[in-house]
């Protein structure tokens, strides 16, 4: 190699070290540094008041509480359903995996309007109560209860239970629960004694994957919570952008990274031990067709979460097609419309097109950052640079385990100043959603990449095909569906991002989610219309990029 | 002959099908206290299934199981009081080789104290005392077998099923733990059906053998009378019989103990068929090179392969009448052949049997 080349190359790789440094490390470093130092001097103050301040202590306590109890009932909710999964053969099972899986990737606004479409005060169910029995007020009141931020907590994670432990339970080896049969063991003994215990690893793995989420969640709680209802995020949220309060929403934001940083660690040994019994399986354990009694119980339990699951989407999908009764699509005209004198009325178009341009850069970063780190880390795990990379790996892990809201709060106290004042910016937005996106890419690559045996290259090298060459020739035609997987996640990431986003974002720059949390804001069917309207075209964004994903990607890749 | 009164369980007219295909098809047997009994046949014919239908692990479509006087066609298995071993011995992960084998006694709320000694004396029956703690991770294949063996013995089941539990082994390892199985099995006395579809394994566990072919038992007996009375093609295969001749005529002699048996290869002296035949059968071992030509229980023939097989010398010859046939020689004169020589052999009448003309 060249010099010149070999600092082209180590260019190439200081790249997503650098990006990482600068829209990662550097903007947690200032929330550590406002959060321990307000004033310049060491201050702890922040934390005493976390349990002193009976309104912070309940928020925590709150967090924890609805986190615990979104836990236990999705897992309740979903356990039945994934029995079936992983047990029996039915007709049109992929395709209900792929129904219950949907809301996983659904945008919180989204979700968050789709439960107002059902079960708001202008929900369809309210309306066809109030039809049927001429009633004149909404008979069910569930707006900013904590029952309709649970409702949506276990619509989110049902697919977390039918994928973790499902996938698990499917590998479990049948002839083991033949086996308690045949030593005595009744239907119930079986899954007490055998089952459960097996099953454990991946119920811990999941109850925390689902815990995590439900402990940062964010747009669900702000949207249907109201002002009632905060978890830690929605506090960081209030503390920066209504109370101006940067220290505390700092040290808020460091209890929140402390919290999910412990939850990553136990997950990712959870997941260490969930990998060993698979080795287990026995040869031919066929699935078992339904019969007889059966199918009445998988009705139940796979019947009822799919209803679940769908019920809130097609409700939303009805609410934006109908005007006072009357099937219209004069809600989707109005988003055409330019808006008002207001500040607040934006052009629901301007956000549109700010959306799929933010998407576009975020595609366009995350690819690139994303690519390079792949192949920072691809190369086998051996010789002496392997130590490198193994320190190397969980740090490009570390974004996915980091809430939205704080990396957006971060960017505000941190990309402020000299020497990178980007608080103006509009590229402030897709920075941070490559930030969220470009560790789905390196997973989506990774896989791939470590797949390619070095022989073809070499191959290809020996029959005089230039390193670039070859690169185009041997790499890219494998790596293209990692690609194209990765890229759908970036866009589909941008599109649907609120978290992060509703900090960061110019009020000149709005997106689609921030403007929908404002048109929900703010009274009048109108602008109810809109917002349910725009939450369709980010629905089904979210899900022909689901079905792209679901299509392309490689096995295993890019699950959580 | 075994009486009625010993019969422990009885599979009336079982049949069992999964969508089109039939996995067993109006099957019959009965099993006695006691004894060993194989359900040997190629895979697919049905026998894992008629085991599992035992076990209560399927349930036939048509037919009845019965355990002694009682009706247990619908029973489910945890309440019928069997064991079984599984092909991949399906040990419980989570539990040591002693809490395994203390499975089924909890299951029956036996005491702490009553499960550690009856563990104890498992581990010892099998060979294995001061296993309890060890994780089954640790332990080699045979000795998951066995413990795998003391987990479905320890809570003395009427009946152990068997579901190929050697067939994860390799061949070696395999010879040798059968006769250790079988050791075992007659030391606690108990009644077991063992699955394979190795013939030499059944042959040496079974005190009787039921062989099955596409869902049905084809032949039962001991090993002895299927091997050598096989009652029907299949079974002749089966053993690797491969020398099967049609008949051209059968004419008794005057005495009528003894017909002449009239084949395209030649003339055999035979006790009379019992029933209509078409077809003789000769195991390969019956033959012996003979210098003398011609004459009764004798045949000729041109030799196509010849090889050294340790204990024994194998030999092709070729007839024009009916093709190839299969030998083993023990002789030492054997030695001197070659490819190409015409040979002379002569059949003991002992190897030779009749092929029943309804089992075909």
């Amino acid at each position: 190699m060249t010099a010149l080349r070999r600092l082209l190359v180590g260019l190439a790789f200081a790249l997503p070290l650098l990006f990482l440094a600068l829209f990662f490390f550097y903007p947690l470093a200032e929330i550590f540094r406002v959060s321990f130092l307000p004033e310049g001097r060491l201050d702890l103050s922040g934390f005493a008041a976390l349990w002193q301040r009976p309104y912070l202590r309940n928020t925590l306590l709150f967090t924890a509480g609805q986190a615990l109890l979104s836990t236990v009932l999705t897992l309740i909710a979903a356990l039945p359903a994934t029995y079936f999964f992983a047990r029996y053969d039915f007709r049109g099972k992929t395709l209900l995996r792929a129904l219950l899986t949907v809301p996983f990737v659904m945008p919180t606004v989204v979700v968050a309007t789709a439960f107002l479409a059902l079960l708001g005060p202008r929900g369809l169910l309210n309306e066809a109560l109030m039809a049927l029995f001429r009633l004149d007020a909404p008979p069910i009141a569930w707006q900013q209860s904590l029952l309709m931020i649970l409702l949506a907590h276990i619509f989110y994670n049902l697919a977390v239970v039918i994928r973790v432990v499902g996938g698990f339970w499917a590998n479990l080896d049948p002839t083991l629960e033949e086996a308690a049969a045949m030593l005595g063991a009744s239907p119930w003994q079986r899954f007490r004694r055998v089952t459960l215990p097996l099953l454990m690893p991946s119920l811990g793995a999941a109850a925390l994957l689902i815990f995590l989420f439900t402990f940062s969640s964010f747009g669900v709680v702000l949207i249907l919570g109201g002002l009632a209802y905060a978890t830690l995020e929605v506090e960081i949220y209030r503390q920066a952008l209504t109370f101006f309060n940067l220290p505390l929403a700092a040290t808020l934001s460091l209890v929140q990274m402390v919290a999910t940083f412990l939850m990553m660690s136990l997950y990712t040994a959870l997941q260490n031990r969930t990998t060993v019994p698979l080795q287990l399986r026995g040869q031919e354990s066929a699935l078992r067709p339904l019969t007889g009694r059966l199918r009445l119980l998988w009705l139940l339990a796979v019947g009822t979460p799919t209803l679940f699951v769908a019920a809130p989407l097609l409700a939303l999908v009805i609410r934006s097609l109908q005007v006072r009764g009357e099937w219209s699509l004069r809600f989707y005209r109005a988003l055409g419309e330019t808006g008002g004198r207001s500040i607040l009325d934006v052009a629901p178009e301007l956000a549109i097109r700010n959306s799929l341009l933010f998407a576009l850069a975020t595609l366009l970063l995350s690819l690139l950052i994303g690519t390079l780190s792949a192949y920072l880390l691809a190369p086998p795990q051996s010789g002496q640079r392997a130590r490198w990379r193994s320190l190397l790996d969980p740090i490009f892990l570390l974004p996915l385990g980091t809430s939205a809201v704080t990396l957006g709060f971060g960017y505000i106290i941190a990309l402020d100043e000299p020497p990178l004042n980007l608080r103006t910016s509009a590229l402030l937005v897709p920075l941070a959603h490559t930030l969220i996106a470009f560790p789905f890419v390196v997973r989506s690559l990774l896989p791939v990449l470590r797949s390619i045996s070095p022989s073809l290259r070499e191959a290809a090298a020996m029959l005089g095909a230039a390193p670039w060459q070859v690169w185009r020739q041997v790499d890219l035609p494998i790596v293209a569906r990692g690609l194209l997987v990765g890229a759908t996640f970036a866009f589909a990431v941008s599109i649907g991002e609120f978290g992060a986003t509703s900090l960061v974002q110019r009020p000149e720059w709005p997106t689609m989610t921030v403007v929908i949390f404002r048109f929900l804001g703010q009274p009048g069917i109108e602008n109810y219309g809109k917002a349910v309207a725009m939450s369709v075209i980010i629905m089904s964004i979210t899900i022909i990029g689901f079905l792209l994903i679901e299509r392309f990607r490689i096995d295993d890749i890019g699950e959580f | 002959m075994v009486s009625h009164e010993t019969k422990l369980l009885t599979v009336n007219h079982a049949t069992k099908r999964y969508g089109e295909t039939v996995a067993l098809h109006d099957v019959s047997l009965s099993i006695h206290r006691g004894e060993v009994l194989s359900l040997l046949g190629p895979s697919g014919s049905g026998k894992s299934t008629l085991l599992r239908l035992i076990a209560g692990l399927v349930t036939p479509d048509s037919g009845t199981v019965r355990l002694r006087d009682r009706e247990i066609t619908t029973m489910p298995p945890h309440e019928r009081g069997f064991g079984m071993m599984f092909q991949q011995f399906a040990l419980f992960p989570h539990r040591t080789v002693g809490e395994n084998i203390a499975f089924g006694l909890e299951m029956q709320g036996r005491s702490r104290a009553e499960r550690n000694a009856r563990v104890e004396e498992m581990l010892a029956l099998v060979g294995m005392s001061g296993y309890d703690n060890r994780s089954i991770f640790e332990l080699s294949g045979g000795e998951q077998q066995r413990v795998a063996l003391a987990r479905s013995l320890a809570p003395k089941p009427s009946l152990i099923l068997l579901d190929e539990p050697l067939g994860s082994l390799d061949r070696r390892l395999r010879e040798r733990l059968v006769e250790e199985l079988r050791a075992i099995l007659s030391r606690v006395e108990t009644t077991a059906i063992y699955v394979t579809h190795d013939q030499q394994e059944a042959f040496a566990i079974s005190d009787r053998l039921a062989l099955m072919n596409a869902g049905r038992v084809v032949q039962i007996g001991t090993a002895e009378t299927l091997y050598k009375r096989p009652n029907n093609r299949f079974v002749a295969d089966f053993f690797g019989l491969s020398n099967i001749l049609p008949i051209l005529a059968i004419s008794p002699l005057v005495e009528g103990s003894s017909a002449v048996v009239e084949t395209a290869l030649g003339r055999f002296i035979l006790a009379p068929p019992q029933a209509p035949t078409a077809w003789l059968v000769i195991r390969p071992e019956a033959a012996r090179l003979a210098a003398s030509a011609g004459g009764m229980n004798h045949i000729r023939g041109r030799v196509v392969s010849w090889t050294f097989r340790g204990s024994h010398h194998r030999l092709v010859t070729h007839h024009a009448a009916v093709g190839d046939l299969e030998w083993e020689i023990y002789q030492a004169e054997a030695e001197k052949i070659a490819v190409g020589d015409a040979v002379g052999l002569s059949i003991e009448t002992d190897g030779i049997a009749f092929i029943p003309e309804q089992g075909l």
